[in-house]
C-alpha cells in the first residue's frame, strides 16, 4: 500500500454568523497518498475550499473546526497551535489560490514576495535568495526572470501571475500542494499551460497535489483519484476512470449528463438549487433535486457504501436492502 | 433553430477603436503620443440569419464582447462600418431614429450578480426596458413583466422580491426576462452561463433554446465554453486580437478546423474523459496574446503560431471562403482546397 501523506477523519467546520450557524463542512473524512493528485469537484458553496482552509487554519475567527484526527506525515496536526501550523507553511503544506489578481501583494515586488518563505524555511537571504527565486521563475517558464523579480504584480498578465504564485508555493519544496481553482480565472490556452506546468512540477518535486475545481474536464486531466462534494459532504469518491465512466451517485451522474455532447440533443439539467447550509436537510443533501429520491432519502442521511475497490458512494440506492429489492424486481421482469 | 435564409443582422467591416491615455506618463518613451488608439475590433464582417444562433469564441480581450456591443450600437464604430438590421442600415442613425430599433435588440449580461440593481425589485428590474423605451407603463407594464417572468420560469410571487434573495441561476433568469420583455428579435448573449455552476448552466441554456424555438429569436452567443458553443450554435466565429480568423457552420468547424489558432484553442480544452485526455496530444501555445495597443504586423497570430512563415509577419491574411460556408484567414490555406 502506498504511504498516506494526509489522513483526515471526521472534519467539521461551522461558521458563526448573524443569521445562525452555517454548517459548511459536515463530517468529511479523506486521505491523500504520497505523490498523488486528488481532485475535489463540487459547486460553489459545497465546502470544498473550506475543507482545505480548515486544514491550513486560514479561516476567519468566526469559524469553528473540529476533527477526530488530521494526520500529516503521521503527525497529529489537529492538536498543533496556529504558530506551529504557520511554521509548516511553504515547507510542508502550500496553497495556490484561485485569483492571481488578488492573491499577490500589490505593494511588493515579485522578488520581495519570495523573501518571506525563503528566509523562514530555507534561511536564504540576499543574493542566494534572489538566485533561488530567479531559478524558480525560470522553472515555471517565465522568461528573463531577473527582470521580473524587480517588477510589481500589476505589470504581469494573469497567466504570468499564476505562474509566480506556483513558483512561490513550490519554492520550499512542499510535500503537499493545495491548488484551489488554480485556472478558473484564466483563458483556456493559458489554462492548458498552467495544468501542464503543475503536472511537471509534481513529477519533479515528488509532491502530492489536492486540486479543487468545478471543471470536470480539468479534474479528469489532472487527478488520479476524485472526490465529489455536495452540501458539505463527500458524496462519491473513487479512481478517476471509475468515477467518470461508472458514476454511481445521482449527483455525479447529473453533473456528467449536464455537459453537452452533440448539437440538437436537449441538455439534461439538474433541477433546483443546492441546499441552504444554515439549515441543512436531515436526510440526503441531494434528495430535493434527485430524480431517484425515495422516502428514506428525506428522513435519514445515507451511509457510505463501497462499490468496488476505492470507489465509495454515499447514497441510499446502494444500501444492501435497496440493492436486494432492485435485484428482485429485475429478476421479476425477466 | 430552424432559420430562414433572410438575414436578421448583417455586420460589414466593423471596427472599433478606443483612445487610451497612458496613466503612467513617466513610462512613456520620448516622442510617444499621449493618447494611443486601441483597436478592439478590426474589420470584422459577420451575418446572422433570422432565428439562428451565431457564436463568437476567443480568449478574453479578443474583442468579442465589444463586437456584440457594436452591433447594438452601444459603442461607436469606425466610419466605414455598416450594421444592417433586416436590411436597414442603422449604423448612422441618431438616437431618436434608433429608438424603434432599441426594443428589437437586447442584451443578456455575463454576471448576474452585478447586472441587476440591488435596490430594485425583480418586477421593477424587468420593467426597465419598457419604461426606458416608453413601450408601456403601470398595469400594462406589470402584465408584460409577469408574462416575461412566466416565460423564463420565475414564479409570480418573485415579482416583489429583491435580487439578493435569489441564487445565480435565478438571477440570470431575471436578466433573460429583462432582455425579452420588450419582445426583441435579436439578443446578444454575452457569456450568459460562465458565472453559473455546471448543474445550473444547462437549465439556462434550455430556456434560451426553448425561447428561440417558440419565438424565433436570433442570438449572438458570446462564450469561451466551446462544448456549450457546439451545442447551441448554427455557425461559429473564432476571434483573435480583434480579428475574425475563422468562421464556419458548427459541424464544419468542429470537424475541420483550419486555422492554427482554432486548432490550438480546441485542443486546449480538457474534456471530461480521462482516457481521451491521457492520449490527447495538446497543442500548448507558448507566450501570451500580444497587447492590442501594439499589435503585430501581418497576421495577428504569427507571434504564437507554430507554422509561421516569412510572409505571415509581413502581410495580413484576408478572410477567404474555402467552400461549405467556411471562411478562414491564414496564409497556409489556399482557396483551392
Amino acid at each position: 500500500m502506498q504511504n498516506r501523506l494526509l489522513d483526515v477523519k471526521h472534519l467539521k467546520t461551522n461558521f458563526h454568523t448573524q443569521a445562525g450557524i452555517v454548517q459548511a463542512v459536515r463530517d468529511v473524512s479523506f486521505y491523500v497518498n504520497e505523490e498523488e493528485c486528488v481532485g475535489i469537484v463540487g459547486e460553489s458553496g459545497c465546502g470544498k475550499s473550506v475543507t482545505m482552509l480548515s486544514i491550513m487554519r486560514l479561516l476567519e475567527e468566526n469559524a469553528e473546526t473540529t476533527a477526530d484526527s488530521i494526520l500529516f506525515q503521521e503527525k497529529e496536526i489537529s492538536k498543533y497551535t496556529n504558530t506551529q501550523i504557520r511554521k509548516m507553511d511553504g515547507r510542508e503544506l502550500s496553497m495556490i489560490f484561485q485569483d492571481p489578481m488578488t492573491s499577490l501583494n500589490p505593494v511588493f515586488t515579485i522578488g520581495q514576495q519570495f523573501a518571506g518563505p525563503l528566509a523562514r524555511n530555507l534561511h536564504l537571504k540576499g543574493r542566494p535568495a534572489r538566485e533561488k527565486a530567479a531559478q524558480m521563475l525560470k522553472l515555471v517558464g517565465i522568461p528573463i526572470p531577473e527582470e521580473r523579480l524587480a517588477q510589481y504584480p500589476h505589470e504581469l498578465s494573469g497567466g504570468l501571475r499564476q505562474r509566480v504564485m506556483i513558483a512561490i508555493a513550490m519554492c520550499c519544496n512542499p510535500r503537499l500542494l493545495i491548488a484551489d481553482e488554480p485556472t478558473t480565472a484564466l483563458d483556456v490556452t493559458v489554462q492548458a499551460q498552467i495544468l501542464e506546468l503543475m503536472k511537471r512540477m509534481q513529477r519533479e518535486f515528488h509532491s502530492s497535489v489536492i486540486l479543487i475545481s468545478h471543471d470536470l474536464g480539468v479534474i479528469s486531466t489532472m487527478a488520479s483519484r476524485v472526490m465529489v462534494m455536495y452540501g458539505g459532504k463527500i458524496v462519491e469518491e473513487g479512481p478517476v476512470d471509475d468515477l467518470f465512466y461508472h458514476p454511481a451517485h445521482p449527483y455525479t451522474k447529473g453533473l456528467l449528463a449536464s455537459i453537452p455532447s452533440k448539437k440538437g440533443e436537449r441538455l439534461v439539467p439538474i433541477f433546483g438549487t443546492p441546499p441552504d447550509l444554515l439549515d441543512p436537510p436531515k436526510g440526503c443533501p441531494f434528495a430535493e433535486r434527485c430524480s431517484a429520491c425515495m422516502k428514506i432519502c428525506q428522513i435519514a442521511m445515507p451511509g457510505t457504501h463501497v462499490l468496488s475497490e476505492g470507489h465509495t458512494c454515499r447514497c441510499w440506492l446502494y444500501h444492501p436492502s435497496v440493492m436486494q429489492e432492485k435485484g428482485r424486481k429485475h429478476d421479476g421482469n425477466e | 433553430m430552424t432559420g430562414t435564409n433572410e438575414y436578421c443582422i448583417e455586420a460589414r467591416d466593423i471596427s472599433v477603436q478606443f483612445p487610451v491615455k497612458s496613466p503612467f506618463h513617466l513610462n512613456r518613451k520620448r516622442g510617444e503620443k499621449k493618447t494611443k488608439l486601441l483597436t478592439a475590433v478590426n474589420h470584422v464582417s459577420l451575418s446572422i440569419r433570422t432565428g439562428e444562433t451565431v457564436s463568437l469564441v476567443g480568449e478574453s480581450g479578443c474583442g468579442k464582447t465589444t463586437f456584440g456591443r457594436a452591433l447594438l450600437r452601444l459603442v461607436n464604430t469606425a466610419p466605414e462600418s455598416q450594421i444592417l438590421f433586416h436590411g436597414k442600415d442603422i449604423s448612422r442613425l441618431d438616437e431618436k431614429h434608433l429608438h424603434p430599433y432599441r426594443a428589437k435588440m437586447q442584451m443578456i449580461f455575463q454576471d448576474p450578480m452585478t447586472s441587476l440593481d440591488p435596490r430594485k425589485t425583480i418586477g421593477a428590474i424587468i420593467a426597465e426596458p419598457l419604461i426606458a423605451l416608453h413601450l408601456a407603463s403601470g398595469t400594462e407594464a406589470e402584465k408584460k413583466v409577469r408574462e416575461a417572468m412566466d416565460m423564463v420560469g420565475l414564479k409570480p410571487d418573485h415579482y416583489d422580491r429583491y435580487p439578493h434573495e435569489f441564487s445565480g441561476g435565478q438571477r440570470q433568469r431575471v436578466g433573460i426576462a429583462r432582455a425579452l420583455v420588450a419582445h426583441p428579435e435579436f439578443i446578444v448573449c454575452d457569456e450568459p452561463i460562465s458565472a453559473l455552476d455546471v448543474s445550473i448552466q444547462a437549465q439556462v441554456i434550455n430556456i434560451l433554446e426553448d425561447l428561440q424555438n417558440r419565438y424565433g429569436y436570433t442570438y449572438l452567443f458570446i462564450s469561451h465554453d466551446l462544448s456549450m458553443v457546439r451545442h447551441i450554435s448554427d455557425e461559429v466565429g473564432v476571434m483573435y486580437l480583434g480579428s475574425l480568423v475563422e468562421f464556419a457552420p458548427v459541424k464544419e468547424l468542429y470537424e475541420n478546423m483550419l486555422h492554427p489558432y482554432t486548432q490550438s484553442l480546441m485542443s486546449a480544452i480538457p474534456e471530461p474523459d480521462p482516457i481521451a485526455n491521457r492520449n490527447a496530444k495538446r497543442i500548448i501555445l507558448t507566450g501570451e496574446v500580444p497587447s492590442p495597443l501594439n499589435p503585430p504586423k501581418g497576421c495577428p497570430f504569427w507571434t504564437r503560431c507554430r507554422q509561421c512563415m516569412e510572409k505571415c509577419a509581413e502581410i495580413r491574411p484576408e478572410l477567404r471562403n474555402v467552400g461549405n460556408g467556411h471562411l478562414v484567414a491564414c496564409h497556409l490555406i489556399h482557396s483551392d482546397r
